[in-house]
């Protein structure tokens, strides 16, 4: 849930291949700041979930896995 | 008043060798233990062979260690020259032939970096080495006139450019910020920017000076600006130094609300332009907190001007000013280009005369002058305004970037049959951001272009987008009209 739209957005984002669901977004250089606040402002539109921007960190806000799993969350 | 710059370091040793001089998460180290480490690692590294002069590499992530390999390249007389671990190898080779240091200092994160590259010298592997090194104060054989770092930047055709900082020019910088800025021991200062970044000079030698606390930034956090903000408040840090985007990105975040970071003071940002929009709200929300916007190329080491913002600004379409020069520090403009004298100048770029006698000039009266290139305008109170580049250098998140670097790159993939970068306001953010245009003599897609480029650039020089077009606009002249290639994405 939610790892393909994150995956297609993400793509068209940064023009930038992900591997896989686990891959770690943050050392391979995917996500920069900038991609960040554009992945949470896609987050909060498109899934409707407030990002608790106190909470994520770069261990569970990392990969399509970890940041899908986040979502899931926010959305109970 | 010290001649060198680990000087700095001794006397505080002196004065406070209880006293934790540097924190990196849960690890930290007291100023004596790391004068005492770092005497130890100069006496090894001079066991190696370095001599006074010599450029000495290091390539290690954000850590103590690097701190100690700072402190022990200056004791042994020799030149730092930092690395940046997240360079594609092609470039960091390109830096080290052209450093031609005695050692590069690595430890096994770096390991896979550095292989195959002669003089290296494992931190890891030779730690019985380095502690059985005598841990005494060192005599040392350099004079202030002596180069203390050399720091790459990106150079316009591909070839990056060290620039050359000696100890006194150091001196010159940190004498003023900590008087002026007022720093004391009982300051807890961030130490976010990365040591191959000029903007670190500011953290390191002012914390040494004075004796105040370093605590390093972990270079994730900035992605995360909510935990970059608890981190501020858990290590009650009172003095933030680095470049606006950082705190820019707090804002964008909606985390700039009252009540929150009470223990910081001091807010500097330097190395780009803080968008006034953000600022506003920084300094809305905290009236008590003093915001300092300073202004400085690498080549005049850190800071030229500075500005105290002395209200919240009204417009926030206009920059805030870069103020007035620093003590011991000239600035003036010629054809509206800003141009630097004083203390500050550093000695130009090592092994490139001609680059060096084209951006340095001995003034009359003056001395050697820096041309910055930036072009700025004096207004009434005296204060200066940054408007813009002469050239084609570009700031994105504070990295200094030429864009005909970026080109180079494109033009050396054998695919690429035209390219032009540019650099695209952002409005969400304020900053910048990089976009490149290619003609392609073979069909490729903008991320496997993005795969080859990431073989040679660092991260921040990838443009954000790549657009394949079938040719690009040419000026009359027959060059890439990157004017134009600007306004079609507008």
């Amino acid at each position: 849930m939610f790892k393909k739209e994150l995956k297609i957005f993400l793509k068209s984002a940064t023009q930038k291949t992900i591997k896989s669901d686990g891959e770690d977004l943050i050392k391979k250089g995917i996500l920069d700041s900038f991609t960040m606040i554009e992945l949470i402002n896609f987050i909060e539109r498109k899934f409707k979930v407030p990002v608790d921007m106190d909470e994520i960190s770069p261990e569970n806000f990392n990969s399509l896995e970890t940041i899908s799993r986040k979502i899931k969350q926010w959305s109970n | 008043m010290v001649k060198l710059v680990q000087q700095y370091f001794s006397q505080s040793a002196k004065k406070f060798p209880e006293k934790v001089a540097v924190n990196f998460g849960n690890q930290n180290i007291t100023f004596s233990k790391l004068e005492k480490i770092s005497n130890r690692l100069a006496r090894a590294l001079k066991k190696s062979g370095v001599k006074r002069g010599d450029r000495v590499c290091f390539c290690l992530g954000k850590s103590i260690n690097s701190i100690a390999a700072v402190l022990g390249i200056l004791k042994a007389d020799a030149v730092y020259v930092p690395l940046n671990p997240s360079f594609p190898k092609s470039r960091l080779k390109d830096v080290v032939k052209d450093a031609e240091p005695r050692l590069i200092i690595y430890d096994k994160e770096t390991a896979g970096l550095v292989k195959g590259l002669k003089g290296v010298f494992n931190l890891d592997k030779e730690e019985k080495s380095i502690l059985g090194q005598e841990d005494g104060a060192i005599k040392y054989k350099n004079k202030g006139s002596d180069l203390a770092y050399i720091l790459y930047t990106s150079g316009s055709t591909g070839k990056p450019k060290g620039v050359m900082i000696t100890h006194d020019n150091i001196i010159n910088a940190t004498e003023w910020a900590v008087q002026k800025l007022g720093i004391t021991a009982r300051d807890r200062m961030s130490q976010h920017p990365p040591l191959y970044f000029d903007l670190s000079t500011f953290d390191l030698y002012c914390a040494f000076k004075s004796g105040a606390e370093l605590f390093l930034v972990k270079k994730e956090l900035s992605l995360f600006p909510g935990q970059l903000m608890k981190f501020i408040e858990q290590k009650k840090l009172t003095v933030w130094n680095s470049v606006p985007s950082v705190i820019v990105l707090m804002a964008a975040a909606g985390l700039v609300k009252p009540g929150r970071l009470k223990s910081l003071k001091k807010i500097f940002f330097n190395g780009e332009a803080f968008p006034t929009k953000y600022l506003i709200e920084w300094m809305k929300c905290y009236p008590q907190k003093t915001f300092i916007n300073m202004y400085g190329p690498t080549e005049a080491t850190v800071q030229s001007t500075y500005y105290v913002i002395p209200k919240v600004p009204k417009d926030p379409t206009r920059l805030v000013p870069i103020g007035k020069a620093c003590r011991n520090v000239e600035v003036f403009l010629v054809d509206g280009e800003l141009y630097i004298a004083g203390r500050g100048v550093g000695k130009g770029y090592w092994g490139d005369k001609k680059k060096t006698k084209a951006a340095f000039v001995s003034w009359p009266g003056k001395g050697r002058v820096y041309k910055t290139g930036d072009l700025a305008r004096r207004l009434a109170d005296g204060n200066y305004e940054f408007i813009g580049r002469k050239d084609f250098q570009v700031k994105v998140m504070g990295n200094r970037i030429e864009l005909g670097d970026i080109e180079s790159a494109l033009y050396s993939l054998s695919y690429i049959k035209e390219a032009g970068a540019v650099a695209l306001g952002d409005e969400k953010t304020g900053g910048a951001k990089l976009a490149a245009f290619v003609a392609l003599k073979k069909k490729k897609s903008s991320a496997q272009i993005k795969d080859d480029l990431a073989k040679l650039l660092p991260g921040y020089m990838i443009p954000q987008s790549i657009e394949v077009f079938k040719s690009l606009p040419k000026t009359g002249t027959g060059k890439i009209d990157r004017t134009k290639l600007k306004t079609s994405l507008e």
